[in-house]
């Protein structure tokens, strides 16, 4: 669990439980939600927003290719001192 | 046969974008990334020109900017969280899911 009490699968209810649905059967097969997805738990509007964004910039067709993109990712995470 | 991406992204997880084997265009954006993700406010009009000029259009840099600043946010609050699992947002499906992970 972060430090900040996210809403756990197994706990969440109401538009928490709704929005974690949605998430599981989308991505079909996948254990739980990830945890930098459950950061946005308490707030499970923002978690559809936060979803659709990543999506979005990811399934989009772009105008950059998955490998560009991946290495932005990589790179910027680095930069951030964020473990990778 | 050692695949050449995982020497690229082996270098950019050390932010070693000099050691990177890719090609001097790519250098040039992942420069303008690092840019960006450290002091985006000195970001300037010729830092852009420079990108054009090995053949990025304003799209492409507009996206990079994108995909740079949204990374930001995700490190900020997987900090903030205090996140455990070192890979964290490679768990995430499809997007930066390991390579391995993802089929085909």
């Amino acid at each position: 669990m972060a430090r900040i009490r996210w809403v756990k699968e197994s706990e969440a209810t109401g538009d928490a439980a709704t929005a974690y649905e949605e998430w599981f059967a989308a991505n079909p097969g996948r254990p739980e939600v990830p945890g930098i997805l459950k950061c946005f738990s308490l707030r499970p509007d923002f978690f559809r927003d936060v979803v659709n964004m990543s999506d979005r910039v990811h399934f989009s067709e772009g105008h950059l290719s998955r490998r560009i993109k991946e290495m932005i990712a990589t790179l910027v995470s680095a930069l951030n001192l964020c473990p990778y | 046969m050692q695949d050449p991406n995982s020497d690229v992204q082996a270098c950019l997880a050390r932010a070693d974008i000099a050691a990177a084997p890719i090609p001097e265009n790519e250098r040039a954006l992942m420069r303008f990334v690092e840019l960006v993700t450290k002091h985006a406010y000195k970001t300037t009009d010729d830092d852009v020109e420079a990108l054009r000029s090995v053949g990025w259009t304003d799209p492409q840099i507009a996206e990079a900017v994108y995909i740079t600043a949204m990374f930001a946010f995700f490190n900020r609050v997987a900090d903030a969280f205090g996140l455990e699992d070192p890979n964290y947002f490679a768990t995430i499906p499809g997007w930066w899911a390991k390579a391995e992970e993802t089929p085909g």
